[in-house]
């Protein structure tokens, strides 16, 4: 079309889950047809850019660079942490409502392929909460794949190692392919409820 | 199954194809070149959108163009009637079945199997390992959709762990992926042991009928390390990891598996005349069809390739003694068969088809 609009396709397909026609239509509803909604959008997300953060303990999202609203809840039992992939799993495990205590997002999962090792994941954070001994049990929620599998044996093998920690695994039972994400309420709450011990 | 329609757009030498399959028996006849094979290629991806002839993709597009598609109506003895669409653009490649996208391969195996016989065949005696494996594991995956599976993890999983013996990253971290790649390879291992078995049988079978001599083929999967259960396997890629380190890649395992083809205890690529290796390879795509259609209850298309001509009489009759009349046969060759008298003809002239 023009330079500049092709500039703003360019950035939109760089987004996940949008191919070339959802950000032509996306470009041209902000652009041309709702310019109001343009303003409105541009102000919340610099907002939000400017008051979210990384929850210090957990690696939800939080704001005003303080821990997360969960890490905060004094009626979450901060002795139990379900450790996911990534923010979109703890938003599908809490809308199960099957989980209490809190949670430690690793925002991915092993993938040399993709040069993604132990330090590219929110680890140094898990093995410091794990440090005082108050954490008693570790629910793994992670992908039912190869790289999720093998994260897994590391956080087992390298962060919990020999302490007495009870830690099991959700995710037998979830359809391949799809993560935690993707499951629906009732199959994730189920999957807590049978969670089994993991060696 | 049975295909019904074929047509092709900007596919090897075909600009456009409208082909008409209705019958069971359908014979391509033209000069060399001219697009017969092409035609049986196209027609063999609806299996596992795999060519019997190429690994790339590339030359499948008629040259000068990225984007192709291939459309196929198809009659399926349990599911009745399909229209399966390819569309192609350069690396992207999107299915379609009834008008649905099938986001992936995984729900296409199992649904249209096609055997194919041609010329190139006798690279599954002849050729590497490599050969031999590619053909149980789409022999397999077809049937088998936990195999299917694990044959993904476990390549993804040998590809991760390569990537880091070649890194130098930490024993934990090698050892969490071996972990994780333990179950799918011991998988692989049972599975191939039990199937080979039963193909062995078949092909045993279809094989004396064949060749009426007293020679015995044989079947043998030759695990590369005898390893079926994932805590043997795991201490045996503890024990190689150093030098496994040192190479950038791994030594033992599920790939480098053998299937060892003998006939009366002879390793079959020394074995016999060119047509006894021919037979012994027909045997073993008879074998495959009947495991397919003995799972999938589902009669597999024979697409022949050139090879009717090459058979002494008796082999031919032989041969069409194992295509029950219900089998559609889709057959390619230089010259019209005089004797064929119930099939369709069509001509194959530089990329056009004329009845
Ligand atoms: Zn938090």
């Amino acid at each position: 079309m023009t330079p500049a609009f092709d500039a703003v396709i360019d950035e939109l397909k760089r987004l996940p889950g949008l191919g070339r026609r959802s950000a032509e239509r996306i470009a041209l509803h902000l652009l041309v047809e709702k310019r109001s909604q343009l303003k409105s959008l541009q102000e919340s997300l610099s907002a939000a850019a400017r008051t979210l953060n990384a929850c210090p303990i957990c690696g939800n999202l939080a704001e005003e660079g303080g821990p997360c609203p969960i890490c905060l809840d004094p009626t979450r039992d901060a002795s139990q942490i379900c450790i996911v992939e990534q923010i979109s799993d703890l938003t599908a495990v809490e809308r199960s409502a099957a989980w209490r205590g809190r949670y430690h997002v690793l925002n991915g999962k092993l993938s040399p392929m993709k040069g993604i090792g132990p330090a590219e994941l929110n680890l140094a954070s898990l093995a410091k909460r794990l440090q005082d001994g108050s954490i008693s049990e570790i629910v793994l929620a992670l992908p039912n794949d190869i790289e999720g599998q093998a994260t897994c044996h590391y956080i087992q093998e390298e962060i919990v190692g020999t302490q007495s920690i009870s830690l099991s695994r959700i995710g037998f039972g979830l359809p391949s392919g799809g993560g935690v994400t993707y499951a629906d309420s009732i199959t994730l709450r189920s999957a807590i409820e049978s969670r089994r011990n993991y060696s | 199954m049975e295909f019904r329609h074929l047509r092709l757009q900007n596919f090897r030498n075909f600009d456009f194809l409208n082909l008409e399959l209705q019958g069971t028996r359908h014979f391509l006849f033209g000069a060399n070149a001219q697009g017969k094979s092409n035609c049986l290629e196209a027609l063999s991806l609806v299996t596992a959108m795999r060519s019997f002839r190429v690994r790339e993709w590339k030359p499948l597009a008629r040259s000068g163009f990225s984007e192709w598609q291939l459309r196929c109506d198809i009659r399926s003895r349990k599911t009745g009637e399909h229209c399966l669409e390819l569309h192609v653009n350069g690396s992207r490649k999107q299915i379609f079945l009834d008008g649905d996208l099938l986001p992936r391969l995984g729900q296409l195996l199992g649904r249209f199997p096609v055997v194919v016989l041609g010329s190139e065949d006798l690279q599954l005696l002849r050729g590497s390992p490599g050969e031999r494996r590619r053909w149980l594991d789409l022999t397999f995956s077809l049937i088998d959709p936990c195999y299917f599976e694990a044959l993904l993890a476990y390549g993804n999983g040998l590809a991760q762990r390569n990537r880091l013996l070649k890194n130098g990253a930490s024993d934990r971290e090698i050892e969490s992926f071996e972990q994780a790649m333990s179950a799918p390879a011991a998988l692989l291992v049972k599975t191939r042991t039990q199937r080979t078995a039963e193909l062995r049988t078949m092909a045993e079978d279809v094989y004396a009928r064949l060749v009426d001599g007293r020679e015995q083929p044989s079947l043998t999967y030759r695990p590369d390390s005898a390893l079926d259960d994932p805590a043997a396997i795991l201490q045996k890629w503890r024990d190689t990891r150093k030098g496994d380190r040192a190479l950038g890649s791994t030594r033992a395992g599920p790939h480098r598996d053998d299937l060892r083809i003998q006939v009366d205890n002879r390793a079959a690529r020394e074995y016999g005349s060119d047509g006894q290796q021919r037979a012994l390879v027909m045997a073993l795509r008879f074998a495959q069809s009947q495991l397919w259609e003995s799972v999938l209850n589902e009669v597999p298309v024979l697409l022949v390739d050139d090879v009717l001509g090459e058979l002494d009489p008796q082999r031919r009759e032989a041969f069409w003694s194992l295509c029950r009349e219900d089998r559609q046969v889709i057959a390619t060759g230089t010259e019209q068969p005089p004797q064929y008298e119930h099939w369709q003809i069509h001509k194959v002239d530089n990329g056009i088809i004329s009845q």
